[in-house]
């Protein structure tokens, strides 16, 4: 966007409006979620995962072991050693403070997790066909051991994890994973403790889980290589937020309510958002997203410059996506 | 010395059905490849009747069926045969062990990673099968005329049989028939106890339970201790027949049973040490005192006959570096002077101290 965008588009939100502030960089960027002048949560974005260093999952499968000549059928779990998530783009580090109430912190990670695809989209980020997908903690037990790791990573390298993470940072998976076996793996052959943590999320993550299950994203196809806390994964144009993502335009016109940035919207092209009565999110510059309420087809979006409310932009399109109101 | 001959080794006949049967029924769960089955065994007995005497050429179906014999008693004390080609018709299916060697150089680690792999590479090769012996004549020369004579067998008629020769040997069992290999592999795929899948193995062929089995390589690490441990691990009973094998120069590090993880021993027939010394000369019939005039310490030969349907083998003492043959000897062979046969020096280091001692069991 242009330098005149980027004016235009610094808003004033009312003291309980949403806010998203974008840090972008090479590798992605990292979002800020601000409720009025706090800041309450963040998500790091990153493109083309894998690219320099290999990133490893373990992919889950079934293998049948069938005769009906003998009456058997006898379904066990697999675990395969992958890197099928390379080149997509990944959500981590999402948290929010744990001061707020837990409908805000959810709607913190529900306004992270949309402004993320919104990035994506805005910015034409990333590949076109990518997945999207984020990692999420597995099962630990009370001293911060998990089962799984127990059962198989150790196996196959002695060493700590926790030493391992604090050398290497995240990259130490990868560094891990040189050493795990290549090929498929079939889960009875770990206890059972470490079975039944397959996929499983972490008790402190369940509600990320909540938010990126609403927000489209799906688990059950990949685990991580440590404690297979659940990945979850989506095509990003199957999500929710990718797809009725739109166009909208600024008019000319004064600011017409108080929620967001005092603006009211058009939609610009099409159906996507005749029904959209809900919250949005609108991206008004490449650093900015704000949060418009009850757009309806016919409105318009003014945006504002600080301080100069009654010079107003005029036609201009922003991309925007709808979210649940807070 | 010359009256040593007490072992005889032969082709089995219908008539030692009996005997057969009885050793099918003393032998513990996994021990030898025998059915426990009258009929099976009889069917099993006129197919190596009739591998011993068909002039068809070989189609790598044959089977072929031993007995050991104390002349002392005529009794039948042992038994052995030999399976032209693993797997005929089919496949014939084992756990190659694997080892690789992983990296982290980031991380400064190295492992090697075992893995047992579900493979066909024994599929063709010549088994040594259904190795039985009565435990009151382990300690004698007859486990070894049984199981080494087979090689003799085989030199002699080498384009009946592969080029690789490979004998399975039982792994770890109680007697309750768990078997802590199975325990840790096979009842992760099958879901049921060993005597359980070796009654559906015997009933079916093996390669039908097999190729049910995942084609994923089992990686060692992952399986519980006991198990890890059974790798390769004899059944106290295989003990016997396995060393000779192993004292013959089998490889046993190289395949194990996917039942029960017993070591499959094998090896290119011509390393064998039995098959590389053997030679064909013919009989000659030995002056009792020429007898005595062998130097001492020339050790006792394996010697055979040369005719595939009455095949025989016997030990005999100190018959030094010529082709004479004592009368006893060549009675127990059922030779006349001229005829070829075919030798080989046996010096595995006990039956050499055995024979040192005059120990005979």
């Amino acid at each position: 966007m242009n330098e005149h965008d980027a004016r235009t588009a610094n808003a004033r939100p009312a003291g309980n409006a949403w806010r998203i502030l974008v840090d972008d960089d090479a590798r992605g960027a990292t979002l800020h979620a601000r409720l009025g002048d706090a800041d309450v949560g963040r998500v790091r974005v990153d493109v083309d995962v894998g690219g320099e260093l290999a990133r490893y999952w373990y992919r889950l499968g079934w293998l049948v072991l069938a005769s009906p000549e003998l009456g058997l059928h006898h379904r066990v779990r697999t675990l395969m050693l992958c890197n099928d998530l390379t080149g997509a783009c990944e959500l981590s580090g999402l948290e929010t403070d744990a001061r707020l109430d837990a409908a805000t912190r959810q709607a913190a990670v529900d306004r992270l997790v949309t402004g993320a695809v919104l990035w994506l989209r805005a910015s034409a980020r990333g590949s076109d066909e990518g997945t999207i997908f984020a990692e999420l903690g597995g099962v630990r037990t009370g001293d911060g051991h998990a089962p799984f790791w127990e059962a198989l990573g150790r196996r196959f390298y002695e060493g700590e994890p926790s030493a391992a993470a604090a050398r290497f940072g995240p990259a130490w998976r990868s560094h891990v994973a040189a050493l795990l076996p290549r090929e498929s793996l079939l889960a009875s052959f770990l206890d059972e403790s470490a079975q039944r943590a397959i996929g499983v999320v972490g008790d402190e993550f369940s509600p990320i889980a909540e938010a990126l299950r609403a927000a489209g994203l799906r688990s059950g196809t990949f685990v991580t290589i440590d404690d297979a806390g659940p990945v979850y994964t989506a095509p990003r144009d199957a999500l929710p937020a990718w797809r009725r993502a739109a166009h909208v335009v600024a008019r000319a016109a004064e600011p017409v309510r108080q929620t967001g940035v005092g603006a009211a919207a058009r939609s610009a092209t099409d159906d996507e958002l005749n029904d959209a009565s809900g919250a949005w999110l609108v991206a008004v510059d490449a650093r900015t997203m704000i949060e418009v309420q009850g757009m309806r087809t016919g409105d318009e979006l003014a945006v504002t410059r600080a301080g100069w409310r009654d010079d107003v932009v005029g036609p201009q399109r922003y991309w925007a996506a709808p979210v649940a109101p807070a | 010395m010359n009256d040593t001959v007490r072992f005889r080794f032969r082709a089995a006949r219908p008539d030692d059905l009996d005997v057969l049967e009885r050793f099918a029924a003393a032998s513990a769960d996994g021990i030898t490849t025998l059915p426990e089955d009258r009929d099976a065994l009889a069917a099993r007995l006129a197919r190596a009747a009739h591998s011993f005497a068909t002039d068809d050429a070989a189609t790598g179906e044959e089977i072929y069926l031993f007995v050991v014999e104390d002349l002392a008693t005529g009794r039948v004390v042992g038994t052995s045969g030999i399976a032209a080609a693993a797997g005929h018709a089919d496949r014939f299916y084992s756990f190659r062990n694997e080892v690789v060697g992983h990296s982290s150089p980031a991380l400064g680690a190295t492992n090697r990673v075992h893995a047992l792999r579900l493979c066909h590479d024994l599929t063709g090769v010549t088994l040594l099968t259904s190795f039985y012996i009565d435990p009151e004549y382990a300690d004698s020369l007859a486990p070894q005329l049984l199981s080494r004579a087979r090689l003799l067998f085989i030199a002699q008629f080498a384009d009946r049989f592969a080029e690789r020769i490979a004998a399975e040997s039982p792994g770890l069992a109680d007697d309750a028939g768990r078997c802590p290999f199975w325990d840790a592999v096979g009842r992760k795929f099958f879901d049921m106890d060993y005597p359980a899948i070796e009654r559906i193995a015997i009933g079916r062929s093996r390669s039908f339970i097999a190729a049910l089995m995942p084609s994923s390589p089992v990686y060692v690490s992952l399986l519980p201790e006991e198990a890890q441990w059974a790798i390769g691990q004899l059944h106290p009973v295989g003990e016997l027949p396995f060393s000779i094998l192993v004292d013959e120069g089998f490889d046993p590090d190289s395949y194990v049973d996917i039942f029960d993880g017993g070591p499959i021993v094998q090896a290119r027939a011509t390393v064998l040490k039995t098959l590389q010394r053997s030679r064909v000369t013919p009989v000659e019939v030995a002056d009792a005192k020429a007898g005595r005039a062998v130097p001492a310490g020339s050790g006792p030969r394996l010697v055979a006959t040369t005719r595939r349907d009455e095949f025989r083998a016997v030990v005999v003492d100190g018959a030094g570096v010529g082709p004479q043959l004592a009368a006893d000897a060549i009675d127990a062979l059922g030779v006349s002077a001229g005829e070829p046969v075919r030798w080989a020096a046996l010096d595995a280091a006990n039956t050499e101290r055995r024979w040192a001692t005059g120990e005979r069991a």
